[in-house]
């Protein structure tokens, strides 16, 4: 058989397309759909990451330190420079927020506490569309005094700062199991915490803007607490961390392996429920930090497969049809000798 | 030139689109499937894909490499069979469509794509190479493979 002869048969046998192939409305339909999911998810991040962290520790009193700190006026205009986070060693504003009306920007900050690391929240301030915001605080259930009562939480010092317009913030509790006081209801830091996530979701869906920096990513940091999604954010640099023991070394990707990886992040889709199965390696397998094009630090892992994978919303793995092998050959990473 | 809107662009290609998906997936659901996963992919980028002026092959690559690589674990339990499922009518090419099919699923899938952008897409080497991500070099080894195996296939060598 020549390849003429070849291309004759497969010329032959392929069959008319069926008309709704050149029907664009059910792409586009399920495209949004599917968009959809990921944007509505979002509200769930923050519960998910604090339920993940209950531990035998007793939760600390947010009462402890009630302030209300000066700053100076900052611009509205940029979300990564309004209302940035106190310095670790400062004191942090802790305040109950009398008129969420008067509120020109929310951030997420957080602090380590008591030798305990905390992740830090999305690199942008909400800074438009705060009403949104602010009207779905008010629609939040007020909190349960024994809602914790059988539960302690890993303790940290992480607020939402309220930034007034005169420039200066009010701090409220961002985590579980902490009061958080808003207009005279006492509400649970988390879904305060939720319902800014949202908001943040909903500016990036709006607002198009991008962090300045794509410097490496360290891999002792901890992925942020945000809303990134690989239906929109794009990876811009990453580092491949290797487990404590094992022949994968610490190694920055170089811009192919980072244009690799973001293409297959771009292209993450919902992990299969019957997903491949594999035999857990002989050693185990590396992670990558990642840091996208909004500021945000993303964790990626590796399954046992060699596949590399994402967890968003709350409990939803993205595979991102890339193997840590073939990223080795597209940039070059390797194993230590 | 002005690139198509994404509803154009579906309009005119995708009956193409579904052709080539068949001939890799060898069903016809499972070629509208593919084709729309990979346009799902691009409609999320659709204004950049526009601006770079090559949306056909951008659109091309994306359902190649969806097939060679996430439909890999997603089709984790495919293997080839005597009977293919299909529900195109049975014409008179039927019988030479199914022995096509049978001998173009015992290829391995990287083989499978080459022969499909080589001989029916009528890419060159270097073309295909960029379509699939890989190098000329790897894109002739493969091409040398599957020629053999497609020749050494009985119900093929009768066809030809």
């Amino acid at each position: 058989m020549t390849e003429e002869q070849l291309r004759d048969i497969l010329a032959r046998v392929v069959p008319e397309a069926p008309d709704s192939a050149a029907d664009p409305v059910p792409v586009v339909r399920a495209a949004r759909a599917r968009r959809r999911v990921q944007a509505v998810g979002v509200a769930g991040v923050a519960a998910a990451l604090v339920v993940g962290t209950v531990v035998g520790v007793r939760a600390v009193d947010p009462d402890d330190d009630t302030q209300v700190v000066d700053q100076p006026p900052v611009s509205m205009a940029d979300p990564y420079d309004t209302a940035p986070c106190p310095g670790l060693d400062s004191d942090w504003p802790n305040a109950a927020v009398a008129d969420l009306d008067a509120v020109t920007a929310v951030r997420y900050c957080g602090r380590p506490l008591n030798g305990f690391d905390a992740a830090a929240g999305p690199a942008d301030a909400l800074v438009n569309d705060v009403s949104v915001f602010t009207a779905a605080v008010r629609s939040i259930a007020p909190a349960d005094p024994g809602r914790c009562a059988a539960v302690d939480v890993m303790p940290t010092d992480s607020r939402l700062l309220f930034l007034l317009p005169d420039g200066s913030y009010v701090g409220v509790p961002a985590g579980m199991c902490q009061d958080a006081e808003v207009e005279g209801r006492v509400l649970d830091g988390n879904d305060l915490t939720s319902a800014l996530l949202a908001a943040v979701d909903g500016q990036r869906d709006t607002h198009q803007y991008a962090a300045e920096d794509d410097d490496p990513v360290a891999c002792t940091s901890l992925p942020d607490i945000s809303p990134v999604s690989p239906a929109r954010e794009r990876l811009v640099s990453a580092t491949v961390c290797p487990q404590e023991g094992t022949s994968w070394s610490e190694q920055v990707l170089d811009a192919s392996g980072v244009e690799a990886l973001d293409g297959a992040w771009t292209d993450a889709e919902p992990a299969p429920e019957e997903s491949v199965s594999c035999a857990p390696p002989d050693e185990a397998m590396p992670w990558i930090m990642a840091r996208s094009d909004r500021g945000d630090l993303v964790r990626i892992d590796v399954d046992d497969c060699g596949a590399l994978a994402f967890q968003g919303y709350p409990t939803e793995w993205y595979t991102l049809g890339l193997t840590i092998d073939r990223l080795q050959e597209l940039s070059g990473i390797g194993r230590l000798d | 030139m002005t690139a198509p809107a994404f509803e154009e662009f579906v309009a005119s290609r995708g009956r193409d689109l579904w052709r080539t998906a068949w001939l890799l997936t060898g069903d016809a659901h499972k070629a509208e499937d593919l084709v729309q996963t990979a346009l799902m992919k691009c409609w999320r980028r659709w204004s950049s894909i526009a601006n770079d002026g090559a949306v056909e092959a951008y659109v091309r690559r994306t359902m190649v490499t969806t097939y060679t690589d996430w439909w890999r674990r997603k089709w984790n339990g495919e293997r080839p069979t005597e009977v293919l499922p299909d529900v195109v009518h049975r014409d008179a090419d039927w019988g030479v469509r199914q022995d096509t099919l049978a001998a173009l699923a015992a290829l391995p899938r990287g083989q499978r794509a080459v022969v499909v952008l080589r001989f029916y897409e009528d890419l060159t080497e270097a073309q295909t190479a960029e379509v699939l991500g890989i190098s000329v070099g790897t894109v002739k080894s493969q091409t040398s493979r599957a020629l053999s195996a497609l020749r050494s296939s009985a119900i093929l060598q009768e066809q030809a």
